[in-house]
């Protein structure tokens, strides 16, 4: 019997260090039909000798470079590129668990309702050591999930595992005009025909997922800011969003790029949005101010 | 009524002896008779009750007449010789059957039209069609879930069987206890579907089929309960009432058709009275009718149903349970199930079909009448959370409630406790049944396998699947929202719990259950009756007035007291001794699966009073009785 074959896509982009041990929790899997495409975006590290290194003894990893376009573009890429009944967008920063992709597969055959499916995630550290924050990847109701940003939940692409034809069939793929917002958008976009399901379990199929130390703060930027902003334009012009969730996401998102300026002190465009967002639902933001 | 279970698998796996394994385990289900097949990856087994065609012509697994394929079959399709006189062969003339019995039919209508001929299928049924030029198995199962099947499927070996204890008596299958299952057997009483007590262990959901092979594995769906739903409903009580008596007449009819001696469970209730009345007109002659009472008079309708056989003319059987025979009964009530099942009316189920079995082989019954006309408290309920003063208000109204010292009034204000609304119809059934509360659960249940975000949402798992499947709805109309919370017990209570029931401890006694409402057609034609009509402040309401119409009124004028055993009395007294061995501190903490003091304050609280928490610690019983058969 043929296991229908996955398509794991691993975006790089000079992180040749950790790409490597990402592989390596691939090249563990309990699962034995894979298709890994690394796509190379333009690294000036040894991405492409750490993969050759793999490739010796793992033919199915296969590398594509292409000059430096960004993580969508990426995505994009090895989408088109893929050949696997199910595909993967993992980053190549993070790890996976031993059953990840079997317990992923199982729970696709077996809840015939779902064409996607994600787990419980755990944080690691630089190193590797487990640290003890839950997520649970989005699903059921990914666009109420996303806009209420709530706690706890992660929508880290590569926690998910998706039917391709049904990505192929949509057209869909990773807004090239986002960077850190694509991942949000993507499933924003992309929910009224991808049915996500939560896997029941925790044991051995989480997301290992990497926490960055300094976390947001010490990343924050004019950029992002900018990249937020995009994102809620697209967002709001979407045709099934409906006028209370608009309204909701306008307030929410003002309030979280009035909170990024303040932050990184520049008042006068962070009173610009505060007032905003306060425009757009005054009770709530009140509430939220007062538990900030 | 039979028994399946067979196994897929391409690296030898599998061996001969487990499909004998498997054969013997289930062997219950089917004493006449019993055959395998064998062929490159695949085994199928089967143990045969004879109910049609009595020859051994009808004997499984059954080879097509051009022998590529087989089949093993359970279950009984009621309008087969309908289907078998339109089946033509490839020149265009009528198809010659070789056996008189339903087997054949499915099994060539299935070479000649493929897996969607289940759609013309009326009646209750699991089977298996191989194919053995593509080595390539089917399995269906039938639209409400009458019929069982339990499968393995780890992504490389599969198998399948009607009983899940089957499967656990495979050792190399090396069987796993699923935790995430426990939290919602604590809140719902049963396991819903896909998900069993063991690790990659599934129930095959109603109403979809499984194909199997050198492809791949595939799980489709085939027939949703949503789907029939009209824009429309009928709301003129006398073209309802010709609808549905004409259908119950016709499904009765079809399910009297029997080579067997048959009879029918009376309780002396509405639904089972409906189809006696019915048989008794469609079939004339004496028909046999059972029921049970208890000594406790409480409890005993048993004098109800005599009533109505008298009047209705049956050949009439009695039989009185007492303490000790429910205590003798233990042992086959914990064997039957094979998973953790809370419905102590399995008891009363077994007693009654040991009872039948001595006279027939074949009884109908009312499973499925409250589901379909809203006879439970549990829908209007539904009603009134719902009502948006009340949900504004529920924490507080609760409050009040608590505050009383009423018994009933303390068990009630646990129904207000309700946090998330998107849990509300597993809140309504949980609380209808006096279950553990979700609330409660993550107090109670002590093990650190599960994040805190992972067992609410598999508490939710019930609901947000019924949520789902509201997308499969063709025409949209505005359901109320007792129609929502009857429409998430057809989908899970009914098939996961009250027909698991009966066909185990029928099954037991190798007696052939029917449930005559249960027949697609009503249950279709049901979902577009508009709820005025179902419950108008009497519950069954247009039930009733078809019924009236045959038997009279005062025969039915009583409260509701439904199918229970007088298990809080019970547990008190003569069955206190269970509380003391399976709750007690020592094994609940070599179990490890809930939190001892917990369990030690609910004893406490019993012990005072609050007789509500009876169906909390039987739960509690279960899970532990489960865990010490199965030596975990």
């Amino acid at each position: 019997m043929v296991r229908p074959k996955v398509s794991v896509i691993i975006p790089s982009y000079n992180s040749s260090g950790y790409l490597g041990r990402a592989l390596h929790a691939i090249v563990d899997q309990s699962y034995d039909n894979i298709e890994v495409l690394v796509i190379d975006d333009g690294s000036a590290d040894n991405t492409a000798e750490v993969v050759a290194h793999f490739q010796q003894q793992y033919p199915w990893i296969n590398y594509y470079h292409q000059s430096n376009a960004g993580v969508s573009i990426a995505r994009n890429n090895g989408l088109k590129l893929s050949t696997g009944k199910y595909v993967v967008f993992f980053d190549s920063d993070d790890l996976m668990e031993f059953d990840f992709l079997t317990k992923r597969v199982l729970f696709l055959e077996n809840f015939s309702y779902y064409n996607a499916c994600c787990s419980v995630v755990t944080a690691v550290s630089e190193k590797d050591v487990l640290l003890p924050y839950y997520y649970k990847g989005i699903h059921d109701h990914p666009v109420e999930q996303i806009l209420k940003h709530l706690k706890n939940t992660s929508t880290c692409p590569s926690n998910y595992m998706i039917k391709s034809d049904i990505l192929k069939s949509h057209h869909a793929g990773f807004d090239t005009e986002l960077s850190s917002s694509a991942d949000k958008y993507f499933f924003i976009q992309s929910s009224p025909f991808l049915k996500i399901g939560l896997i029941d379990s925790q044991s051995n199929c989480k997301l290992l997922y990497r926490l960055h130390p300094g976390g947001m703060s010490q990343r924050l930027s004019i950029g992002l800011l900018e990249d937020h902003k995009e994102f809620l334009k697209k967002v709001i012009h979407l045709p099934f969003i409906t006028l209370r969730q608009r309204l909701f996401f306008r307030f929410k998102m003002y309030y979280v790029i009035s909170g990024g300026y303040f932050k990184m002190r520049h008042y006068f465009p962070a009173f610009y949005y505060a007032l905003l967002s306060a425009l757009f639902n005054p009770y709530k933001f009140i509430l939220q101010v007062c538990a900030a | 009524m039979c028994g399946i279970s067979g196994y897929y698998s391409t690296d030898q796996f599998f061996h001969p002896e487990d499909l004998d394994l498997m054969v013997r385990m289930q062997e219950h289900r089917g004493p006449d008779s019993s055959g395998t097949y064998r062929d490159g990856p695949i085994g199928l087994g089967h143990n045969r009750l004879r109910i049609l065609d009595l020859s051994e012509k009808g004997s499984q697994p059954m080879h097509s007449a051009c022998n590529r394929y087989v089949i093993i079959y359970n279950g009984e399709v009621y309008n087969y010789e309908e289907l078998g006189s339109a089946l033509k062969t490839n020149t265009g003339t009528p198809f010659h059957f070789r056996s008189s019995s339903d087997t054949e039919v499915i099994l060539e209508s299935y070479i000649a039209q493929g897996p969607d001929f289940v759609k013309n299928l009326n009646g209750m049924f699991a089977f298996v069609i191989y194919d053995k030029e593509l080595q390539e198995m089917v399995l269906f199962r039938d639209r409400i879930g009458i019929k069982p099947v339990y499968y393995f499927w780890d992504g490389f070996h599969f198998a399948f069987c009607s009983e899940i204890q089957t499967l656990k008596k495979i050792g190399k299958l090396n069987l796993k206890i699923n935790y995430s299952a426990i939290p919602q057997y604590l809140h719902l009483g049963y396991i819903p579907a896909p998900f069993t007590i063991y690790e990659n262990c599934y129930k095959l959901e109603p109403g979809h089929y499984i194909r199997i092979g050198a492809s791949g594995f595939e799980k489709k769906k085939y027939w949703s309960l949503l789907a029939a739903e009209k824009k429309e409903v009928v709301d003129d009580e006398p073209t309802a009432m010709k609808l549905l008596s004409d259908l119950i007449a016709s499904s009765v009819q079809y399910q009297l058709k029997s080579d067997v001696p048959y009879g029918i469970f009376l309780s002396g209730g509405i639904d089972s009275s409906l189809v006696t009345a019915s048989a008794v007109k469609l079939a004339g002659g004496q028909i046999n009718t059972f029921s049970i009472g208890f000594e406790d008079q409480r409890y005993n309708e048993a004098s109800y149903a005599k009533r109505v056989a008298e009047h209705l003319g049956t050949n009439h059987h009695e039989f009185i349970v007492t303490t000790n025979d429910a205590i003798d009964t233990l042992g086959d009530y914990m064997s039957s199930y094979g998973e953790p099942f809370a419905d102590s009316s399995g008891i009363p189920t077994l007693l009654i079909s040991k009872l039948a079995r001595k006279y027939v082989t074949v009884a109908l019954s009312g499973e499925g009448g409250d589901e379909l006309f809203h006879g439970y408290g549990s829908y209007k309920w539904a009603t009134r959370l719902e009502n948006y003063f009340i949900y504004k208000n529920r924490f507080l109204i609760s409050k009040i409630l608590k505050s009383t010292s009423s018994d009933r009034n303390k068990r009630v204000a646990d129904m207000f406790l309700i946090d998330n609304k998107d849990a509300l119809r597993s809140h309504i059934f949980s609380q209808e049944q006096y279950f553990f509360s979700a609330e409660e659960i993550s107090g109670l249940f002590a093990l650190n396998v599960l994040s805190s975000d992972l067992l609410e949402h598999l508490l939710e798992f019930t609901d947000t699947t019924f949520q789902n499947s509201l997308e499969e709805r063709v025409e949209h109309r505005k359901l109320q929202p007792s129609e929502k919370q009857a429409m998430y017990d057809i989908q899970y209570y009914l098939p996961d719990n009250l027909l698991v029931k009966v066909d185990r401890a029928s099954m037991h006694h190798s007696l052939e259950i029917r449930v005559p409402y249960l027949d697609h057609r009503l249950v279709e034609a049901s979902m577009n009756i508009s709820p005025r009509l179902k419950n108008n402040g009497v519950a069954k309401y247009i039930l009733k007035e078809i019924l009236y119409k045959q038997v009279p009124q005062t025969y039915f004028e009583r409260p509701k007291k439904g199918f229970s055993i007088p298990l809080k009395h019970w547990l008190r007294k003569e069955m206190y001794f269970l509380i003391d061995d399976y709750l007690s501190p020592a094994n609940i903490k070599q179990a490890g699966l809930v939190d001892c003091e917990y369990v030690r304050q609910l004893i406490n609280r019993f012990n005072e009073g609050e007789d509500y928490l009876f169906q909390r610690i039987w739960l509690l019983i279960n899970l532990h009785m489960w865990m010490r058969t199965n030596g975990y």
